[in-house]
């Protein structure tokens, strides 16, 4: 018992140097933080996306399919003339459903979710006139305009839910201008209009100050923003937004006015906004301080070369390739590469 | 104690239905500590990384076929980065290709920090030299302090199973590294 006591001794004294690990580079765990984060997110899309979600995708694809191929077809039949003419027909006129195709048509033609997204945004420019023009003229905007605004707008924030922090916020505060606009003219609509177009003009305005409050909150919070534009927008768009107040463009943003830079405050905006948590997943939190639980990473125990010492080609050693994955043993992972 | 296990299950729960955030939560829960166990069995910071990195994305790809854990995380995803370095070894033991980059690898700075990586080198080759389960035995025990009850649960074994598997493994250890130079020698 004796000599067990003794080999544990000697082996637990040869084993303890092993607890003196070189402390983790705090770039490199967020990095790694954020790539997991990426795949928990795609992962949590594609399960969303599995059943009626996919059966709806499916039918929206085909129908999509069945109103191009109509539409290239009446434009090969000599019908340019007429989509032309249509450009200019308001939602009560006859060839107005012929521009709402030729619209639909052109986004799928365009090349780059960049370009989509600014052809999406000269549409919800149209859809305002096109309720400007109809108030102007004493008429009620049907819904169809309401809803087909509100689906540009919801597809725009989609297609800048992946691009990158930089390339957001430039959009972003682009969008931010734009949707103090519509606000603001909104409300010059909703003094001018009839009682009767009331509801819609409203409706709008609460759906634009919503849209806004994303803006917002992505100004602030690029991931924030992702995660709400990706889980569940739909969902917080249902919220009662913040009260609007008396004086056109006037709601809570992190721009001073709509000519200022963007200058978001963390932690200036984002509080009770009915958007639910801010996961922040960008930053690493406190506890994710490497914190051995028996005196690891301690001062001086660590060679700062060790974290560059490994170049990198030299770790082409992956087992992953061997296992199938049907345990925690194997499987390939789309484990990150951080060299 | 049992509200931290009903808030890993509530957790787990979560993550079941691939929720960003509880997803979130675990990865900043447990990988600084995998981060630091693999360290000590790899003793190379860019395979550590790695070695996390594959480690939650078998834990997400496990979530995503409807499998995974349904109780005790932390032994899950232990497992699975103990595994891993196990898989690393063993495919390289073929071309002995890591272990002679372990070898011949320089050693710089001053002569005591030097030393100290050779008798690091020297204990993990004796430790990747045992059987899986007792390496993981000795890994939890040693380096992670775990008492034979938590490995006992973890390894889904017997505390006597664990026990035995210790004694054993303390025994080859001690004549591994018996069989080795001293590391002034190197």
């Amino acid at each position: 018992m004796k000599n067990q006591t003794e080999l544990e001794a000697m082996i637990r004294e040869r084993l303890d140097e092993l607890k003196l690990v070189t402390a983790r580079n705090p770039q490199v765990a967020a990095r790694a933080r954020a790539r997991f984060l990426a795949q928990a997110v795609s992962a949590n899309e594609a399960h969303r996306n599995r059943g009626w979600g996919f059966i709806f995708r499916k039918r929206q694809f085909a129908l999509n399919m069945v109103v191009t191929i109509l539409v290239i077809a009446g434009l090969l039949a000599g019908g340019g003339t007429t989509v032309r003419a249509a450009q200019d027909d308001l939602p009560n006129e006859p060839l107005y459903i012929i521009k709402t195709l030729s619209e639909d048509v052109s986004l799928q033609f365009q090349n780059s979710p960049e370009a989509k997204a600014d052809r999406l945004l000269e549409l919800s420019q149209t859809r305002v006139q096109e309720m400007t023009q109809l108030i102007k003229a004493g008429q009620t905007p049907p819904e169809q305009v309401a809803e087909r605004l509100e689906q540009h707008l919801q597809e725009t924030l989609q297609l800048y839910s992946s691009m990158e922090d930089a390339e957001l916020d430039q959009a972003l505060v682009q969008l931010h201008e734009q949707l103090q606009q519509y606000e603001h003219d909104m409300q010059s609509l909703q003094v001018q209009a009839t009682q009767g177009s009331q509801p819609v003009l409203e409706r709008t305005h609460k759906m634009l100050q919503t849209q806004l409050h994303v803006v917002n909150q992505g100004l602030l919070d690029p991931q924030a923003f992702r995660n709400t534009v990706r889980n569940g927008m739909r969902d917080k768009q249902t919220q009662t937004p913040p009260t609007p107040t008396s004086t056109p463009s006037t709601s809570a943003t992190p721009l001073q006015n709509q000519n200022d830079q963007a200058t978001p405050q963390p932690g200036g905006q984002g509080n009770g906004d009915g958007l639910g948590p801010n996961p922040d997943p960008g930053k690493p939190k406190p506890h994710m301080t490497p914190t051995p639980k028996n005196g690891g990473n301690q001062p001086g125990s660590g060679n700062d070369k060790d974290k560059e010492k490994v170049p990198k080609d030299k770790n082409p050693k992956d087992p992953k390739d061997k296992d199938s994955g049907e345990n925690e043993s194997g499987g390939k992972g789309s484990g990150g590469k951080e060299k | 104690m049992r509200n931290l296990a009903s808030k890993e299950q509530e957790l787990l729960r979560l993550a079941s239905q691939l929720d960003v955030e509880a997803l979130a939560e675990i990865y900043d829960r447990y990988s600084p500590a995998l981060y630091n166990y693999a360290m000590r069995l790899l003793g190379d910071t860019a395979l550590a990384e790695d070695c996390v990195a594959e480690t939650f994305a078998r834990f997400l790809k496990s979530l995503q076929k409807g499998q995974g854990p349904r109780d005790r995380l932390q032994a899950y995803l232990y497992r699975i980065t103990h595994n891993w370095v196990v898989d690393l070894y063993r495919n390289h033991e073929k071309t002995s290709e890591l272990n002679e980059t372990l070898q011949y690898e320089e050693f710089p700075g001053p002569e005591e920090e030097a030393a100290m990586r050779i008798r690091q080198k020297q204990i993990r080759e004796a430790l990747h030299n045992l059987t899986p389960n007792q390496q993981k035995v000795i890994s939890l025990k040693y380096l992670e302090d775990w008492s034979n009850e938590e490995i006992a649960r973890a390894l889904h074994k017997t505390v006597g199973a664990v026990k035995s598997l210790q004694h054993h493994a303390l025994v080859s250890l001690q004549k591994l590294l018996m069989e080795q130079p001293d590391e002034k020698s190197n």
